[in-house]
């Protein structure tokens, strides 16, 4: 199993602020801070980042499955509190990228806040855009509060953005429990969304990638490494 | 090619016709509007025609037999004129010079000046809408470039010419007249307490070069054209070494009264692009029309507040009394 529970270089570069924290306040005295038009604020995921450090302790197998460049990474969800962001901050830890949680609600107050540290809508234009762009986007299979280590049905929309782009499907297993410290990460082998002859529908991925989260979640719960 | 440019009396329609003039495969380049035009033409036609003259500007394309047509005849409310005028304007207008260069029977290809803010920003609506989203204005602006849209596009289907429809984000500068440019300029600049949320603009040298680009390859069908990135209404009141202010709710209302009250009046689209914020997808430009904007958002942002400074010309002594040249002493050199 490939564990990372130090950081990376590539990690502690990414979430090195650029110049310190005199250069941050500068930087938004004077307006010169960067936003992207989902209205993430790279200086402040970088603050922030440390926190999620210390809260979570995530363990990432199968770090070589990220693609380097456009991937939706389908994971799983219990309760839906700490996944998309111990998902979030396991990758950024292994490979330095920042992954946008797919799935907020339009929202006042609340959906700008969360826009600024990365979290987009599910909606299928943003998501094919967020893709030409190279970006990895993460999406939470239905929840299932009952099991954690079963997956639920896979929504469609975010599906059928990545077929149209023909960005790879990567199914993800998170594992771990809201109120303790460690999380575990299983990174699956990327489904192809562009193959030879036809290409599949989103209900094919959608069923396929469930199967292959049940599969990872059936292996964290062995204790075993099917990657 | 022979080019009849809409709108050319406007900072981006003469832009346009100064760089079409200097190319010599143009044949020739007319255009129409009711202002005249910003900058010296030296070998385009300038022809002082309201928009919504259909006679007179259906003698002009029989007169000129039109190759290409430049419609940038979509006034946006209260950057040149009023809400009221600026929608007579751009219906009439576009009626009146689409059938005009119908009936001249010339044409071979057709690019219209669009806007962003015909996808509206309506409760759940994408942040970030590319071309393949279906247009659903909210402001009265954006159902204006969709009827503008639409009547280009049934008359570039009749005709079986490609119609470009070129979606810019909102076109902002130091010289150009815009409403949003004009908020911004404010020395209090109020802001959604609510969500700052990110809008993108767009140089006027880009969209010339998007444009020209459409004029000489063709594209059937809408383009964003985008400045990359985006920036917030405070990130942008900062940059310029303006006030930002928090506003909510009903307070809104006071401050686009005050706003109007100053001379930045606040039309409909601006004040959604204020509380919503208005982005799109602008990164299939490059390869549908070979260019892509050269200037990020922050970066137009910017030169919004880059006044340059006014330089006093000597006067040369041509022999005048000195109490003809009096004046000039007081002149900082």
């Amino acid at each position: 199993m490939t564990t990372a529970p130090i950081p990376t270089d590539a990690a502690i570069e990414e979430a090195k602020v650029d110049g310190g924290f005199t250069a941050i306040l500068s930087r938004r005295l004077t307006g010169r801070h960067d936003i992207d038009p989902w209205g993430l604020d790279p200086d402040l995921r970088a603050l922030l980042h440390p926190l999620g450090v210390l809260r979570w302790r995530v363990d990432v197998d199968g770090a070589d499955h990220l693609p380097s460049g456009p991937a939706l990474l389908v994971h799983n969800q219990r309760f839906g509190l700490s996944e998309r962001f111990v998902l979030a901050s396991g990758v950024s830890r292994v490979v330095g990228r920042t992954t946008r949680p797919a799935g907020l609600a339009d929202r006042v107050l609340i959906g700008p806040s969360l826009n600024r540290v990365g979290l987009v809508s599910d909606d299928e234009a943003d998501l094919r855009a967020l893709f030409r762009r190279g970006e990895l986007v993460s999406v939470g299979l239905e929840r299932l509060a009952a099991n954690r280590f079963t997956a639920g049905r896979c929504p469609t929309p975010p599906l059928a953005a990545a077929l149209a782009i023909g960005v790879p499907v990567v199914p993800v297993a998170v594992v771990g429990r809201e109120l303790a410290r460690r999380w575990e990460i299983i990174v699956g082998a990327p489904i192809p969304t562009r193959q030879r002859g036809a290409r599949p529908t989103p209900i094919e991925v959608s069923i396929s990638v469930r199967r292959r989260v049940g599969q990872l979640l059936e292996a964290a719960r062995r204790g075993r490494s099917i990657v | 090619m022979r080019v009849l440019i809409t709108g050319m009396g406007g900072e981006l329609g003469t832009r346009i016709a100064n760089i079409l003039e200097r190319d010599s495969r143009v044949e020739a380049v007319f255009g129409v509007d009711v202002d005249p035009p910003r900058r010296r033409l030296h070998r385009a036609e300038f022809h002082w025609i309201d928009p919504r003259d259909a006679a007179g500007i259906a003698q002009l394309a029989r007169e000129l037999q039109p190759t290409a047509l430049v419609h940038l005849g979509v006034y946006e409310p209260f950057a040149r004129s009023s809400p009221r005028s600026a929608v007579e304007r751009t219906a009439k207008g576009s009626i009146a010079v689409l059938e005009a260069v119908a009936a001249a029977g010339s044409l071979d290809r057709i690019v219209v000046r669009s806007g962003i803010e015909i996808y509206g920003r309506r409760q759940g609506s994408p942040q970030c809408p590319d071309e393949g989203v279906v247009p659903d204005p909210t402001t009265p602006f954006g159902h204006v470039l969709r009827y503008t849209e639409r009547l280009a596009q049934e008359f570039g289907i009749s005709s079986a010419v490609p119609t470009t429809l070129l979606r810019f984000a909102p076109l902002v500068g130091p010289h150009f007249p815009s409403p949003l440019g004009r908020y911004l300029r404010l020395p209090v600049v109020p802001f959604s307490a609510m969500g700052d949320r990110p809008f993108s603009v767009l140089h006027q040298e880009d969209a010339a070069r998007a444009i020209v680009a459409a004029l000489r390859s063709p594209y059937d069908g809408p383009v964003n054209v985008v400045g990359e990135g985006a920036v917030t209404v405070s990130q942008a009141a900062r940059l310029g070494g303006r006030l930002p202010l928090a506003l909510a709710g009903p307070v809104w209302g006071t401050a686009h009264f005050v706003s109007e009250l100053v001379g930045a009046p606040v039309p409909e689209h601006i004040h959604e692009l204020l509380v919503r914020g208005r982005t799109a997808d602008g990164s299939r430009a490059g390869e549908r029309l070979g260019v892509a904007p050269r200037y990020s958002s922050r970066a137009v942002i910017e030169s919004l507040f880059d006044w340059a400074e006014v330089t006093y010309l000597q006067v040369p002594d041509r022999g005048l009394t000195s109490s003809d040249t009096d004046h000039t002493d007081e002149v900082p050199s």
